[in-house]
């Protein structure tokens, strides 16, 4: 008889688990265009579908006058809209009923208030049912949030500095917009499509290293059932070292599945991810999250019918709450609050801040919360899977 | 397949609480040595007591019906489960203290057909070879001499969902053997084989136990064990109810021979009345099968055939068997060892 062989060290069989899962999951052909493929069509679906590669056409009705061709002017300087002015509010209302517009503004006394001083009261008309109209009303908002600074700054100068309303309008329209914060914008392709697609690329891949995540589960419930994980149990290794393995295993992928993401968005959408050391400290916690959620799935339900029936739902939903879907500004604050309940959300908010350049001080909050739930759901999903593998 | 080193040979026959008490062998030749297992699982005793000990080269076989604690003392065996009490030795090494080293030193073949599917062959044995430290040309020639040995060198670069269950379990048989452990322990290794796959496992095992291998071997089927294993360990409830040689253990039958008998009918019935006959010294029943251990059975013959009728059933067929292990197990138990209640 040969001497026995040395035990493995933890450094040898981690890689081993890791290596082997990997290799499964490439074996599995429906998996790998999970993974591989659908993220992209859907990308490109959502970007398509939240932007629209044309533009959206709205209408606007409002009395002639100054500001109501400011706010015309600040609409069609959007490239996601164009603009189209209705003498009358019901005209608009039966155009945007008919569909023939995404939606619609009425601002029917917005010269009369402005000019005495007062706030403008500017309605947003448009199907609930629509998606392109929530996607378009975000696009609307940001133009009259810009309007409403300028007319701020205008309100200011005649009531605190004295100036007559003529030359305060006059000094707010020489001033540029840019003095005190300078954003150069470069943009590549058509800008609606653009913006869709960049915040489509970031929501799916949340979204998709979560729902790989659950489906990884799915080969711990399979190695549960099947007995290989007690066959490892009965070799020279600790069960430490074995759920080190598979929760490296089950990291490795959603890691893979956010490289994929990332470099293919980038490569095949030329989409902009933003600040590097950000995007990675975001994608890497969250995928550990997802991690700890495969580990907790594949521990806690017994087989994979199972598994496969409750994980791309779960994700699914839990995405539509975290804004993984649409983006979170788009509901209530009900909503808002139990989306923020989500590691999802938190997620996406350090992506977007990586868009905006942002460093890792300004999505510190972000990068906290994320690194709480990983810790708390790896926690239990190890204690739960050691349970079932030993008990 | 490298042959190991000369066995010792086979302990003398011991049975618990016999003259010995144990196993008279050679400290040194000894690979398995438990003693005093216990677990317990909700306050419920699944194992009470269980000394197990095998030589190098011998083949053990454990015996009992389902849930009388077989698996469970295998999974304190071989560290898949920490007994409440006891200690296990293998190949020296505590169990308990050292478990890389006494676990390095099994081979365990699990009852399910623990392979990942969607591997071929080649490639699940490489991976359970790594977890045992194999690697490089040492684990390739390890990959060749097992597929050889489990027949499937033919077939090693196929994925082992496509194989038959056979071929699977021969398979399943090889991952335990790589690493050429000192003890192989086999949870019933031929559960739903074709005659052929399980003939070839028979021979697999017995080349092993020649060639030095200490074997531990679970069964449901009688004849498996008494074709491989030169000792056998009774278990029932969680107890070592009887261990030693076949001849032993038959020579607790004294003249007792087994009466196996299908019935239509009510087979309790039928056993109730058949206890009643001189002779008879256990009945037992599953489904419509009654089987009984009868002193001199073949006199008794007519007079078990007339209760029948008197019972109210019909006979539909009778045979009787040679004193064997099944017949030990129900004078020891009260059971059918296939009887699952």
């Amino acid at each position: 008889m040969t001497p026995p062989v040395p035990a493995p060290s933890v450094l040898r069989t981690v890689p081993t688990i890791v290596l082997t899962a990997l290799r499964l999951v490439v074996r599995d052909r429906l998996g790998l265009f999970f993974i591989v493929v659908l993220p992209f069509v859907i990308i490109l679906l959502f970007g398509v579908g939240g932007a629209g590669v044309a533009t959206a056409s709205i209408g606007l009705a409002a009395d002639e006058g100054p500001e109501a061709t400011a706010l015309a002017e600040a609409l069609e300087a959007d490239a996601a809209l164009s603009v189209e002015r209705y003498a009358e509010a019901s005209a608009l209302r039966r155009a945007v009923r008919r569909g023939e517009l995404v939606g619609g503004l009425v601002a029917d006394d917005l010269e009369r208030d402005l000019a005495a001083g007062r706030s403008a009261e500017v309605r947003w008309l448009a199907d609930p049912g629509s998606t392109r109209a929530v996607a378009t009303e975000v696009a609307v908002r940001a133009v009259l949030g810009d309007l409403d600074a300028r007319l701020t700054a205008i309100a200011v100068a005649v009531e605190e500095l004295g100036l007559d309303r003529s030359e305060a309008v006059a000094a707010a329209d020489e001033t540029p917009a840019d003095r005190l914060l300078g954003v150069e914008e470069e943009t590549i392709g058509e800008a609606g499509l653009r913006w869709g697609v960049d915040e489509a690329a970031q929501q799916n891949a949340v979204l998709f290293i979560f729902i790989t995540g659950l489906t990884g589960g799915v080969a711990l419930i399979e190695s549960r059932r099947q007995g290989t994980a007690r066959r490892m149990l009965a070799g020279p290794v600790s069960s430490a070292t074995i759920l080190l393995g598979e929760g490296a295993a089950r990291f490795a992928l959603c890691a893979l599945q956010a490289a994929l993401i990332v470099a293919g968005a980038a490569l095949l959408f030329g989409v902009g991810w933003g600040t590097p050391a950000v995007v990675a400290a975001v994608v890497g916690l969250f995928s550990l999250v997802a991690t700890g959620a495969s580990m907790l799935f594949g521990a806690s339900l017994s087989n994979p019918e199972q598994a496969w029936a409750i994980a791309p739902p779960a994700g699914i939903a839990l995405g539509m709450l975290g804004g993984a879907l649409w983006p979170l500004e788009m509901v209530g604050s009900v909503m808002q609050a139990i989306g923020r309940l989500t590691p999802h959300a938190w997620a996406i908010d350090g992506l977007r801040a990586a868009r905006a350049g942002q460093g890792l001080g300004d999505v510190a909050d972000a990068l906290a919360v994320l690194a709480a739930w990983a810790v708390v759901l790896l926690v239990v999903a190890v204690w739960r899977l050691r349970r079932s593998l030993t008990a | 397949m490298t042959v190991p080193s000369a066995p010792a040979g086979p302990p003398e026959p011991s049975r618990p609480g016999g003259e010995d008490g144990r196993a008279s062998t050679s400290a040194t030749g000894i690979v398995l040595e438990a003693e005093g297992l216990r677990r317990t699982f909700d306050g419920l005793t699944a194992v009470d007591g269980v000394d197990v000990r095998i030589a190098s080269g011998e083949a053990y076989g454990l015996l009992g019906p389902n849930g009388a604690g077989k698996t469970t003392t295998i999974s304190m065996l071989c560290g898949l489960l920490e007994p409440d009490g006891g200690t296990v030795r293998v190949a020296g090494h505590d169990l308990a203290r050292e478990p890389a080293a006494a676990k390095s030193a099994i081979g365990y073949v699990p009852q399910e057909i623990a392979l990942y599917p969607d591997l071929t062959a080649r490639e699940n044995l490489a991976f359970f070879g790594r977890l045992y430290g194999l690697r490089g040309r040492a684990l390739a020639d390890r990959i060749d001499a097992v597929l050889e040995v489990v027949g499937l060198a033919h077939r090693a670069d196929d994925r082992v969902g496509t194989y038959s269950g056979g071929m699977k379990r021969r398979v399943n048989i090889g991952a335990g053997l790589l690493h050429e452990p000192r003890l192989v322990v086999l949870d019933e290794p031929t559960v739903g084989v074709d005659p052929q796959s399980r003939h070839a496992i028979l021979e697999s095992v017995a080349a092993l136990s020649a060639a030095g291998t200490a074997i531990l071997y679970t069964s449901h089927y009688m004849e498996e064990v008494e074709r491989l294993c030169e000792r056998v360990g009774i278990i029932d409830h969680g107890r070592m109810i009887a261990e030693g040689t076949r001849r032993d253990l038959l020579a607790e039958l004294g003249e007792a021979d087994r009466v196996d008998l299908v019935v239509e009918g009510e087979a309790e019935r039928v056993a109730e009345a058949c206890r009643e006959i001189t002779g008879v010294v256990d009945a037992a029943v599953a489904d419509r099968e009654v089987t009984l251990l009868v002193r001199h059975g073949r006199a008794r013959l007519a007079e078990v055939v007339a209760t029948i009728a008197s019972a109210g059933a019909t006979l539909t067929s009778v045979e009787l068997v040679e004193p064997d292990l099944e017949a030990v197990f129900l004078a020891l138990t009260g059971r059918a060892l296939r009887d699952d209640g």
